[in-house]
């Protein structure tokens, strides 16, 4: 800790809050409060996963939104494509529904996972709908085997009268194409 | 496959979907034409599928969930004492092949379209033989399954004796309308992706049988099922009627085996 600190004088960090935030057109304060809220909501998901609440994961997203892992990253969309994950709001629930079936024996016990989501960047901030690009973590626990999958986050995010919901969120595994060594069963 | 699609090709689409079983590749072979396991093995999968579906055919106006929802549904709506219904035919060598299920001949508006432009390409009596070809699944021993009708191929690659890697393929039948498509690619992403809510469980089974396997538990494992009912015609073992569920197809793969691991160099 004490060398830490020291470090800490040597080059002494700006508090962010003094420089004036920029202004959006419609007037709303920009920047640091908007990266803020996005963040927390990034966070908010990848907390909803690893405490399983998924009900609470699927709302989420927007009643049109939907869940996309591309087995490669040069993928533009889904439709008529190969995927790993596709899945709209009703595809989550058949997936969730059957992972918390009582006669779903193959998931007992349940994966443990932890997600960490960071590098959080505003691509595109239009008008009532933002791109977000972000880079996750997860590692996850069966039984006594551990496996680590890592890639990028990107999402649509719509604004409502309740905040940002997710239109689409992309996931691209930096190990999509490799062999899976068994499978995934709930969202990474 | 080639005979299905109008223009008399396949053509292979990418992305193959390669997923690793921590068990040995016989028991994967064992499993492919296994008609008593699914609606016990699969039955949360079509349970939750088919509640979902459920509640889709209320809410929208048409009363019908998308057919990708009645891939997953069918493991709980076909009952296990319904399996026994379908037929082996196991051949020399260790091939099998499981006859029609989920209804080989739809008549669904995309199939009928698809029957159209066939007709056009082969004649009535041609296009007759070929959708007539009553094959749901197909097992080419040891090292290939292929389900033509929804245009699916795995190829089994034994990593070691306790790893087996799978390489799944699907294909698009050159000609046919895209409807046809998006059926083998839905099967394709439910069915076959490393997110699949099926395979799923029978990997987890694999997994335990070859536990099982490596334990001091037992020295043997009863292939017997319907054992003295299958009916011999000229090499070729079928199935009796209402004995689809006769574990023929096993101890075929494993006759097979047992002439392979003690031929003559």
């Amino acid at each position: 800790m004490a060398t830490k600190s020291k470090g800490r004088k040597k080059a002494p960090v700006k508090k962010p809050g003094r420089k004036p935030v920029p202004k959006r057109a419609n007037g709303k304060n920009a920047g640091h409060d908007l990266q803020h809220e996005i963040e927390q909501l990034l966070y908010r998901q990848a907390e909803l996963l690893d405490s399983q609440q998924w009900q609470a994961w699927i709302d989420l997203f927007a009643d049109d939104g939907v869940y996309w892992m591309p087995p490669e990253p040069s993928h533009k969309t889904w439709e008529g494509m190969p995927a790993i994950f596709a899945e709209d709001k009703n595809l989550m629930a058949v997936r969730m529904k059957r992972v918390l079936h009582p006669d779903a024996w193959s998931q007992r016990p349940l994966w443990g996972t932890n997600h960490v989501v960071s590098n959080v960047q505003i691509l595109k901030d239009a008008k009532d709908e933002l791109q977000v690009r972000s880079r996750f973590h997860m590692m996850e626990l069966r039984r006594d085997d551990v496996r680590h999958f890592a890639g990028s986050y990107t999402h649509h995010l719509q604004k409502t009268k309740d905040g940002y919901r997710i239109k689409v969120q992309r996931v691209d595994m930096t190990n999509a194409q490799a062999a899976y060594d068994y499978v995934l069963q709930v969202w990474v | 496959m080639c005979d299905r699609a109008p223009g008399g090709e396949v053509e292979i689409v990418p992305n193959c979907f390669r997923v690793i079983q921590r068990s040995n590749w016989k028991i994967f072979l064992e499993n492919q034409l296994d008609a008593l396991h699914p609606s016990v093995t699969h039955q949360s999968t079509g349970r939750a599928a088919h509640e979902v579906e459920k509640e889709i055919a209320k809410r929208t106006r048409k009363g019908e969930a998308p057919l990708s929802y009645h891939m997953l549904s069918a493991f709980a709506t076909v009952t296990i004492d319904k399996w026994d219904n379908f037929q082996t035919l196991n051949y020399p060598h260790g091939h099998c092949i499981l006859t029609g299920y989920m209804g080989l001949r739809p008549q669904d508006p995309d199939t009928l379209a698809y029957d159209k432009v066939m007709i056009k390409a082969y004649g009535q009596k041609r296009f007759e033989e070929i959708v007539g070809v009553n094959i749901h699944h197909v097992l080419i021993y040891p090292g290939l399954s292929v389900q033509s009708p929804l245009q699916q191929l795995r190829a089994v690659r034994p990593l070691g004796v306790d790893r087996t890697l799978t390489e799944i393929w699907h294909f698009r039948l050159k000609g046919a309308p895209e409807a046809i498509y998006r059926r083998s690619l839905a099967y394709y992403n439910l069915v076959n992706s490393p997110a699949t809510l099926v395979n799923a469980d029978d990997l987890e089974n694999f997994w335990k049988c070859h536990q099982g396997l490596s334990s001091d538990g037992g020295d043997w494992v009863s292939f017997a099922r319907h054992l003295g009912r299958d009916i011999e015609k000229n090499g070729v073992v079928e199935t009796a009627p209402n004995c689809g569920t006769s574990e023929a197809p096993m101890r075929n793969q494993m006759k097979a085996w047992a002439r392979y691991m003690t031929a003559e160099k």
